[in-house]
């Protein structure tokens, strides 16, 4: 556990390029907040009330996405760019161990993302709050961000392997505002895009937050949480899969060889 | 004899597209043989591109091997790897494989977790470690802060974390002024003394030659020279040496001795009216009665014949 908690924190320190005062000040905080509240406010005086919440609650969710994603899959790219992967590949470390402690840190940035993101957007535009299901609402976003960091890892394996976090992040963050149901709902795409959008973390989990937010039982919304954290366990089983085969890969090719020598 | 380091007919290609996508290969080893014994440094040398890196890369397995076999303490560096992770240590040079953004100690806590060294073990081999490699004031500096000579000693302090039984040293001295690496010369034999055994890199033929109790010389993937250092000098030297003080000598005069049969080389040295030359001939040649006719015996005041070094040694077989 002692050297879990080493390298959670070496590989959190070492290779989050955010982690300083302006980066995790702008990142962490003041990003989210302005996102969050220019859609609710857009929301509010463009459609209606309902929309605010719902446009504060998605990007709320959504500025999750952009700190985990971004966090983790630079992350993987630095520990490739300085050479010090290589150490680890040399290294008798339980490999499952050191790819899971590379999320744990970042983990709570999400949540306090989320937190001053939605928080701002309450404070400064009407969202009504009487109906909240507070604890279904709660694990609802713990869950969704267990998956966005999930994700997230699934992403940085393959920003390693591309040698190239800022275009995959990018993509991915242009994606996931149109088809997670951050802005636009799922009911205006065809139903075989709707079926894609499902299998996308987030997804699920905002339909679970929204139904919390509003009051929804919980069994009306265990069934998008658990949806949420079973597409959340693919990912992170899918991104063990690639940090393997990436080890594999570089053996037998030589790539971090030409990485160390130049 | 026990053998611990063992190549068995190590081939390593590499491959790569050209800009029009023609595939390219670059052959690193080709058909490398080497054997090991325990509680020596092993020195192996060689040009850039020789060979050497990718052999220790093979050994400690951030490479696998195209064909052949590589064993380290009788595992097989493909096949059993994980056992060999675990009785070895790697010490490069150079600016990166440490993380800036952690200070000294905190790098070495980080590796020391990657070798599963418990909580209480950490903290007292970090605290010899630093102490060995002189990082004392240093180790709770943020990395980015190091001179290239501190960031060596850290390199140095990872490779002995766990106390390897083989340590892999590519080019230790690097970026280490004078005083660090001859500290480094010191602990190199103290490591021996305690049963290690060293596969050593080095450009620093002086380091090989004062170090190590086997050399290779590698060039184009093979072993073209192996033998003690002295082995090295007397019986794979292409050259022999002929070192001459005199005085007064003429520029032509030294031309006319370039030009003697069997010569290969001459190289001079001056300090006011002395020179030195030296004159690197095929082995086997009779030179000084030519020298002394060119250059006149008055003019000389001494001419031996000697083993070339390892460096002159080494040139002559690289050529």
């Amino acid at each position: 556990m002692y050297n879990y908690f080493i390298q959670a924190y070496s590989t959190y320190k070492g290779l989050f390029y955010w982690l300083n005062w302006p980066g995790y000040i702008s990142n962490v905080f003041l990003r989210p907040m302005v996102m969050v509240l220019t859609y609710a406010l857009l929301g509010r005086f463009a459609l209606n009330p309902d929309a605010a919440r719902d446009y504060a609650l998605g990007v709320g969710v959504y500025s999750m996405m952009f700190i985990l994603v971004g966090a983790i899959s630079q992350s993987y790219t630095y520990d490739r760019f300085q050479g010090t992967i290589a150490f680890l590949f040399i290294s008798p470390a339980n490999r499952m161990v050191n790819y899971l402690s590379r999320m744990l840190l970042h983990y709570p940035n999400a949540l306090i993302v989320f937190a001053f993101g939605f928080g701002t957007a309450c404070l400064l535009v009407d969202i009504d709050f009487a109906l909240v299901n507070w604890w279904a609402f709660i694990i609802s976003i713990v869950i969704t961000a267990a998956s966005i960091a999930a994700f997230g890892q699934a992403i940085g394996v393959f920003a390693i392997a591309s040698r190239n976090w800022m275009n995959t992040f990018g993509l991915i963050l242009g994606a996931f505002i149109v088809f997670t149901g951050v802005i636009v709902p799922l009911s205006a795409f065809p139903p075989a895009v709707r079926e894609i959008c499902k299998i996308l973390p987030m997804t699920n989990g905002l339909i679970a937050t929204k139904m919390a937010f509003a009051g929804g039982a919980f069994s009306n919304i265990w069934s998008p949480i658990l949806r949420e954290a079973l597409t959340g366990l693919v990912y992170l089983g899918l991104g063990y899969i690639g940090f393997r085969v990436f080890e594999k890969v570089v053996k037998r090719n030589g790539a971090l060889e030409e990485d160390l020598m130049n | 004899m026990d053998t611990v380091i063992e190549c068995l007919d190590v081939v390593r290609v590499f491959q790569s597209r050209s800009k029009l996508m023609k595939k390219q290969e670059v052959k690193a080893l080709n058909g490398l043989n080497l054997n090991i014994t325990r509680g020596i440094v092993f020195g192996l040398l060689g040009p850039n591109g020789s060979g050497k890196t990718t052999t220790i890369r093979i050994l400690s397995t951030l490479l696998t091997p195209t064909s052949g076999q590589a064993k380290v303490l009788g595992f097989d560096c493909v096949k059993a790897a994980n056992k060999v992770r675990g009785k070895i240590g790697l010490i490069l040079g150079g600016d990166r494989g440490l993380y800036g953004r952690l200070t000294g100690e905190e790098n070495l806590k980080y590796f020391a977790a990657l070798n599963h060294l418990s909580r209480d073990a950490s903290r007292k081999r970090l605290k010899e470690i630093i102490e060995m490699v002189g990082l004392t004031t240093a180790s709770d500096r943020l990395v980015e802060q190091y001179s290239r000579g501190m960031k060596q000693r850290l390199h140095i302090a990872r490779g002995l974390l766990t106390d390897p039984e083989v340590l892999f040293m590519d080019e230790p001295t690097i970026g280490l002024d004078p005083q660090g690496a001859q500290e480094l010369r010191r602990l190199i034999p103290q490591l021996v003394q305690r049963g290690k055994t060293i596969l050593l890199t080095t450009h620093y033929m002086s380091e090989a030659d004062e170090l190590s109790s086997q050399v290779a010389i590698i060039n184009h993937g093979k072993i073209i020279a192996l033998g003690t250092p002295s082995e090295i000098k007397r019986s794979f030297s292409r050259i022999a040496v002929c070192e001459v003080i005199c005085r007064n000598s003429e520029i032509k005069a030294i031309d006319e001795v370039r030009a003697l049969q069997g010569v290969q080389q001459v190289s001079v040295s001056t300090d006011g009216p002395v020179q030195r030359l030296t004159i690197q001939v095929l082995p086997g040649t009779e030179v000084k009665a030519g020298v002394k006719n060119v250059l006149g015996e008055g003019n000389i005041e001494s001419i031996i014949m000697r083993d070339p070094t390892l460096e002159e040694a080494y040139l002559s077989i690289i050529r």
